[in-house]
């Protein structure tokens, strides 16, 4: 069962699943105790995230490009996920709305950093100052959101904001000036302190006689986001902000009676969340390179949701590694799938072919997964380190 | 801070610059893209003494998988011919082909995983999977062959068209509907189109042509999930529209057709190349389709007595027999596809340049190009304009191969020959 995780923790994401190292201490956020490790525990996280920054650093010198894009892509979606997570799990409210949110965050920041030019407008801001707009942006349309949120619950919030994508690929495909139409736009390369976050096929940059492209800059520039995004959300979790949501979840009129003030719990979820979605829109727009609306439509909204159930709700490491499933297994299985015996590779064979035979695995491996560990990935993930702490 | 995190902060960074020198040591470096071969002729990534690769980006198992499947049966056709008469520039073709399932995120991905191995790219199958991919292919220099044909796509110089584009294919659908089908200037025309690059392209040629020959036409945009066109088909008849053009799915073709064949509306159809798809003729639209449906092309129907869909129909059936009642057009234009791509690197290795910019010149060299009518006659020499007007006339007959028959020949109307899209 834990073979596809295992998978993954072989590949560049190894610093992001592994990173759990404390997560040890966490086992379920709703009954976090503040972590006191034992000396010994200390000693082998450190070991742990020695080994994981290490790895992580070494990745771009070791992996092509397909390992690298995807990588790219598992880390943009993770930290979307978050968000998800965070305002399904934390604070149960379901959204399927969260495509929106990436949307705005990948095309505000297109359109915030781009050149005004024939091709469309913009405003041609420096990129870094594009990108937190953007996730500004993002949150604000969360905020503007939250009020209906605060009304409805459950499937009919999961509706109502599925409305919202519906509505974003309408603007999309109908203000070509700003989102570049059907075709989509361009999105501007990254900056930041004078690095160019691109290929640069004129004068090539090797880093130790390893050529250092467009995916091995962005590499460091989206683990340090999804580092940064994972402890920020164990923190929110672990505080005052994560016991009210949990809370709002739980019971509202216990929460109210306690203190808490729901509505404005709601509205804040739907925030952070969707800035999250928002960071995830950039650096989605990044791996992209070119932002299509076709990218942002119901399928992601919905991959999203499978993303967090699979990974575990409510859990950080969960929505990381939920991501990292989804994301991969069906490229991976594509790539794998021409060496499994008994296919048809002949064109105009009868039979199933290698790109329909990875299909079914990656629909088994969902069905199998959830069918025996309902928690998830950390579920998964719980249960090997119960049997670890037995063993000792 | 503490001793003990100050030490494992300082394990860290060495661990990971040792960790990141020993990689690099052992990691291989890919910088010999480009050589020379013992026969003297340059070589690009993919090119051995041997063996040529190309990339095939396609749908196996998204919405077009139909297509993608019927362009590879003709893309075999004609390279395992091909090969076994030497191949070209005394090497194999082969290709290394990938599924991206009509998502732009897997066109992405696969695309990352094959392009260092690959001299070009074959087949790039769909227009947000092309609009996706569009940079990266510039930065890259990579020649592909776009399967869609959508006038947006002349902007690219490495993507290649191969057959008419959707407006223009709409210019000589009304042109023939007013020498054929009692269309008269100051009548109306409607045009169901699916929202998105394909359909915008199509409507922007009905109404360049409307605005030409003096007709009005009648808009009528819907989505690819509207399944049932009820609303619009008796709209267009309330409207007093007689002849309806179509650019959406097969789906969307099966549903108007029947729609107007039951209430008797006095209506005819005529759907841009992907708008029909043989297995329609299996289902309950069959009638109606064969009694009021017509399709324009820029792909021969395999039942086509030209000499090229006449050579294609004979291998076709001796390789594939139980195939061939379904054998669409899409059969046509991977073989065809196949003589453009033998073309263009034929021209490359005469120039000793199997290298992703000597295919792009020799591309840009080809000038005329001729299938023996399979597709449109080809003309390449203008970079940036579209590299064919012809079209053929064709409507569903399920007593011959393919489902098509052939209505008219190859033919261009006047104002097709000179319009410039605008964009």
């Amino acid at each position: 069962m834990s073979e596809p995780r295992s998978g993954a923790t072989s590949g560049p994401l190894s610093t992001a699943t592994s990173e759990p190292p404390s997560g040890a201490v966490v086992t379920d956020p709703a009954t976090v105790a503040p972590a006191s490790p034992r000396p010994r525990g200390r000693r082998r996280l450190v070991v742990v995230a020695v080994l994981g920054a290490a790895a992580a650093l070494a990745v771009p010198f070791v992996a092509d490009a397909f390992w690298l894009q995807l990588a790219l892509f598992a880390m943009a979606a993770a930290v979307a996920a978050l968000g998800l997570t965070l305002l399904l799990g934390q604070a149960g409210q379901l959204s399927l709305g969260h495509t929106f949110f990436l949307a705005i965050g990948a095309y505000g920041y297109t359109y915030l950093a781009a050149e005004d030019g024939p091709l469309g407008s913009g405003l041609g801001l420096p990129p870094a100052l594009a990108a937190v707009l953007a996730v500004a942006l993002a949150g604000l349309a969360g905020l503007l959101f939250s009020p209906i949120a605060g009304r409805l619950r459950g499937i009919y919030l999961g509706i109502a904001s599925l409305g919202l994508v519906f509505f974003g690929l309408h603007i999309l495909d109908n203000a070509p000036s700003l989102t570049g139409g059907d075709n989509g736009r361009s999105v501007p390369v990254f900056t930041l302190a004078g690095v160019r976050f691109a290929a640069d096929p004129d004068q090539p940059q090797y880093v130790a006689n390893v050529l250092f492209g467009r995916e091995q800059k962005l590499w460091y520039l989206f683990l340090i986001v999804t580092v940064v995004a994972y402890l920020y959300f164990r923190n929110l979790v672990r505080g005052r902000p994560g016991r009210a949501l949990r809370a709002v979840r739980d019971r509202e009129s216990m929460a109210e009676i306690i203190g808490v003030p729901v509505t404005r719990y709601k509205a804040y979820a739907f925030l952070i969340s969707s800035m999250y979605a928002g960071v995830g829109g950039v650096l989605y727009a990044l791996a992209f390179r070119r932002v299509v609306p076709e990218a942002f439509g119901v399928a992601l909204a919905v991959e999203y949701l499978a993303m967090v159930v699979i990974g575990g709700l409510g859990v950080a490491g969960g929505a990381v590694a939920g991501a990292a499933f989804v994301s991969w297994l069906p490229p991976v299985l594509e790539r794998y799938s021409v060496h499994l015996p008994g296919l048809a590779t002949e064109p105009g064979a009868a039979g199933i072919n290698p790109s329909v035979a990875a299909k079914f695995i990656y629909g088994g491996a969902v069905i199998a997964l959830l069918l025996f560990e309902p928690g998830g990935l950390a579920g998964v993930a719980r249960r090997l380190r119960r049997r670890t702490t037995a063993q000792q | 801070m503490s001793a003990l995190s100050r030490r494992a902060t300082l394990g860290v960074l060495s661990a990971a610059v040792a960790t990141a020198l020993l990689a690099a040591g052992c990691a291989q470096t890919k910088q010999a893209d480009s050589g020379s071969s013992a026969d003297g002729v340059e070589t690009g990534p993919g090119v051995t003494d041997s063996v040529i690769k190309l990339g095939v980006l396609t749908d196996r198992t998204g919405p077009f998988a139909g297509a993608g499947k019927s362009i590879e049966l003709g893309r075999t056709l004609f390279w395992e011919e091909q090969n076994a008469k030497g191949g070209v520039c005394d090497r194999k073709v082969e290709f290394i082909l990938k599924d991206h399932a009509y998502k732009t995120d897997q066109a992405v991905t696969t695309y990352a995983q094959i392009k260092d191995d690959v001299l070009a790219l074959d087949e790039l199958l769909g227009s947000p999977e092309i609009a996706a991919l569009s940079d990266t292919l510039n930065e890259d220099k990579m020649p592909t062959l776009a399967v869609s044909w959508s006038s947006s796509l002349l902007t690219n110089p490495y993507v290649i068209l191969s057959g008419t584009t959707y407006d223009i294919e709409m210019i000589n659908a009304v042109d023939w509907l007013m020498r054929n089908k009692g269309l008269a200037k100051g009548g109306k025309i409607g045009h169901i189109y699916l929202e998105g690059d394909y359909g915008n392209n199509a409507l922007s040629g009905t109404t360049a042509a409307a605005k030409e020959y003096g007709l009005s036409v009648v808009e009528s945009r819907i989505k690819a999930t509207d399944t049932d066109l009820t609303a619009q088909v008796t709209a267009l008849n309330n409207q007093g529209v007689k002849h309806v053009l179509l650019s959406g799915s097969s789906a969307h073709t099966a549903s108007a057709v029947s729609i107007a064949e039951a209430n008797g509306f006095d209506m005819t159809f005529l759907g841009s190349n992907p708008a029909f798809s043989p297995a329609l003729l299996a289902g309950p639209a069959k009638a109606a389709l064969e009694k009021r449906y017509f399709g324009v092309s820029s792909v021969a129907p395999i039942s086509s007595n030209g000499p090229g869909a006449s050579a294609l129909r004979t291998k076709f059936t001796a390789k594939y027999p139980d195939q061939i009642k379904n054998a669409s057009p899409f059969v046509g234009y991977g073989y065809g596809q196949g003589v453009i791509m033998h073309s263009i690197l034929d021209a490359a290795c005469k120039k000793g340049a199997l290298t992703r910019d000597g295919v792009l010149k020799a591309y840009y060299s080809l000038k005329t190009l001729q299938t023996d009518g399979l597709i449109a006659t080809l003309d390449y020499s203008k970079p940036g304009k579209t590299p064919a007007r012809e079209v053929y006339i064709v409507k569903p007959d399920a007593t011959v191969a393919g489902g098509l028959a052939q209505v008219q020949d190859l033919f261009t109307a006047p104002f097709a020959a000179s319009f410039t899209p605008t964009r």
